[in-house]
């Protein structure tokens, strides 16, 4: 890989940002060689030459002040940066930047658990805390203390939080149980948010608002800020958890389960996600693909059917959890086995039902916030396993089930590959996650995959549904179909931009925000 | 200690810059020879060719993926020499996310995914030819991670090579599809 710089950059003003860089961090912690140190920042499932996503360079502040230093040599020189936490984001680009020549600001190595408060039930940490680190730390201290991790248990608490990630258990809404944030803008500035805006404030971490306008979201999925300590909420162990699984024999039941989850969430008789997992997910997480079919496209009929008598699955397979009081879960379980599991042809499990089974083990161990990796076998499905999700939010209803599995599952199916799906109910709306799954190695079927990830982008958008995350390639599209108004959000978000980062410095391109006079279209 | 790029990772793909010494394979390390350090790792339990130091330990996409199970300098300050290690693909790929730049993949496979005894061999140009030799003898996948294990050589000492996929054939190995990889050092804390 060439030596590249950063967009509009001479090299002697890169050489000098350089040596600053290395006075502020350290000259270990500055990392140049595009051969043997900058591959670390690749990402590994491009569709797209990794050259369109190369870095420049690395730095890797381990402190606030460093991050401060950083972000004031960067000013000075005019370099972008690129933000990463632990960098496993690697279904919507890895620890890539958007644009090539941007220098990757990685934060990994400031990693400190600064707090856990038990008696309020929170705590607080860096960014480069992955859910493994903090699940060890508190079985380590004896903490009675639950967390969320997402389902690769590497990744990490505060950059998934930012990217407005989700988990299983019922504080699986991670923004919504994030409170207290320290962000450093890019003049320097360092903004405690909300009540910790308030000298000696006792409460920083236990109200989210403060006084006036709520400035964290604005940090989250966006450049105008480096995120560098938040609070979380987490769970207290509850005094009891009863998971469980409902199999369905029939495509078409994906409208009934659905109609039916929903009173079940909104009254909370379902507390955490209410998952409705494709068998192919299942499936995958477990075995490979050659061992039913070595043709080429979809899986067939037959293969999928000799599957779910394999693997005593259904066609879609339901799984939530009971919390509490044993007589509280007990009553709850009775409404969800009534209005669920009566599904002609439905089959609810309980643990010593699914022993064995990887597939319920993983989920059993997320749904109580034990942070594992079982979910990433999804890549063993095909050879040289690369991925990328289309993430499209959906109304809980069936109709749009329906129609959004449809929209998604045809054209996947006539693109040449497997559906792999599960939709998971949050308070109000469902997180449809379609993995699509594509060999890296085969450059044919990264381009299928690309061009079917554009189309599905346009049929979504047509439909009335956005997307809530991307891959880096797709960020400007998906932006641009949030264009109500004349793109009137777009055009905030743009003021906002150029207000808080009037020099461009901060990750441009994050989610379609680019710095003025520097999209690719007013580029090209 | 702190060292340096101790935390990188992510660097899944082959390095471009490693050969393997012209005659490596095999070599057959005599007890006369300074023993290398290779430590295996595998979710089963192999017995590959032991006549170098071997340190064994057990692999799972669990420990594969968290630092603290498999930090890229911490190994190489435990004075490991050479890595060998086999398990799903996912796990190696998670495996090869903690090494870091301290550790160059000098090989990395893919074995039965094409066919029985179909193998994808991602490595130097160079040493395809004596790789495929030795392949057509290989009769199971802890006779090549012996092979693997017996390739000495150090990753920073190698001129830069385009890497290449070798399609090659062995007898049908008994199992599921695996991966592999074999990765040296490449520099000196």
């Amino acid at each position: 890989m060439a030596k590249i710089l950063p967009p509009n950059v001479s090299e002697a003003a890169f050489r000098s940002f350089v040596a600053a860089a290395q006075n502020v961090v350290g000259k270990p912690y500055v990392f140049l060689d595009p051969d043997w140190d900058l591959t670390a920042y690749q990402d590994q499932y491009a569709t797209t030459p990794k050259e369109m996503h190369q870095a420049s360079a690395a730095v890797a502040p381990a402190n606030l002040a460093q991050v401060q230093g950083i972000l004031r040599e960067a000013k000075q020189h005019g370099i972008p940066l690129w933000t990463i936490s632990t960098g496993k984001n690697f279904a919507y680009g890895g620890p890539a930047p958007r644009a090539a020549g941007t220098v990757v600001l990685d934060l990994k190595r400031m990693n400190r658990i600064i707090e856990v408060n038990e008696k309020h039930a929170y705590a607080v940490v860096e960014p480069g805390v992955s859910y493994f680190d903090l699940y060890r730390h508190l079985q380590k201290i004896g903490s009675k203390l639950w967390i969320d991790p997402a389902a690769p248990g590497w990744g990490g608490v505060l950059g998934n939080l930012v990217d407005h990630g989700a988990g299983y258990t019922p504080y699986g809404d991670h923004l919504l149980m994030q409170c207290g944030m320290e962000v450093v803008l890019a003049d320097g500035k360092v903004v405690e948010t909300a009540m910790g805006a308030l000298p000696g404030s006792k409460t920083t971490h236990l109200y989210k608002y403060g006084m006036g306008p709520w400035a964290d979201g604005l940090f989250t999925q966006s450049n105008f800020g480096v995120v560098t300590r938040i609070g979380i909420w987490l769970m207290p162990e509850p005094p009891g958890y009863k998971p469980y699984m409902i199999t369905y024999e029939n495509e078409d039941d994906l409208h009934e389960i659905t109609e039916r989850v929903r009173p079940l969430k909104l009254n909370m008789v379902i507390p955490n996600a209410a998952t409705t997992v494709e068998m192919l997910w299942e499936t995958a997480v477990q075995t490979q693909k050659r061992d039913y079919y070595t043709g080429k496209g979809p899986l067939p009929d037959s293969a999928r059917k000799k599957i779910r008598e394999d693997l005593r699955i259904g066609v879609w397979n339901f799984y939530a959890a009971a919390y509490g009081p044993p007589p509280i879960m007990e009553t709850n379980i009775e409404v969800v086995r009534d209005v669920l599991a009566s599904i002609p042809g439905a089959r609810m499990y309980f643990a010593d039902e699914r022993v064995g089974d990887v597939g319920w083990e993983y989920r059993e161990r997320l749904m109580r916030g034990v942070p594992n990796m079982t979910e990433y076998n999804l890549m063993n499905w095909i050879p040289n396993g690369g991925h990328m999700d289309f993430s499209p939010i959906s109304p809980v209803t069936g109709e749009d089930a329906v129609r959004q599995y449809h929209l998604i599952r045809d054209r996947c199916n006539k693109a040449g590959f497997d559906y792999i799906g599960e939709m998971l109910v949050g308070w109000r709306d469902m997180h449809h996650i379609f993995c699509l799954l594509y060999d890296v190695s085969d450059t044919d079927e990264k381009r299928r995959a690309h061009a079917l990830f554009d189309e599905l982008i346009s049929a979504a958008a047509d439909a009335g549904y956005g997307e809530y995350r991307t891959h880096l390639d797709f960020m400007d599209r998906i932006a641009d179909t949030y264009g109500w108004n004349g793109g009137a959000q777009q055009k905030l978000h743009q003021r906002l931009k150029d207000q808080l980062d009037p020099a461009g410095i901060l990750s441009p391109g994050k989610m379609g925000i680019w710095p003025k006079g520097r999209s690719p279209e007013v580029q090209s | 200690m702190a060292t340096r790029r101790n935390f990188l990772v992510g660097a899944a793909g082959l390095c471009g810059a490693a050969v393997f010494p012209v005659g490596a394979i095999p070599i057959a390390h005599s007890g006369s020879e300074r023993a290398r350090a290779v430590l295996f790792l595998s979710d089963r339990s192999g017995r590959p060719e032991p006549d170098i130091a071997v340190e064994r330990r057990a692999l799972s996409l669990d420990l594969a993926a968290d630092p603290m199970n498999f930090d890229g300098a911490a190994l190489l300050q435990q004075g490991h020499t050479a890595l060998m290690a086999q398990g799903t693909p996912t796990t190696l790929f998670a495996l090869r996310s903690q090494l870091g730049s301290h550790w160059r993949v000098i090989v990395k496979g893919l074995h039965g995914v094409d066919g029985p005894g179909l193998h994808r061999l991602e490595t130097a140009g160079a040493v395809a030819p004596d790789l495929a030799a030795v392949l057509e003898g290989v009769q199971d996948e802890d006779a090549f991670a012996a092979v693997l294990m017996r390739l000495s050589g150090n990753a920073s000492a190698m001129s830069t090579a385009e890497n290449s996929v070798q399609h090659l054939r062995s007898r049908h190995w008994p199992g599921r599809a695996r991966a592999s990889l074999l990765a040296w050092p490449t520099r000196i804390l």
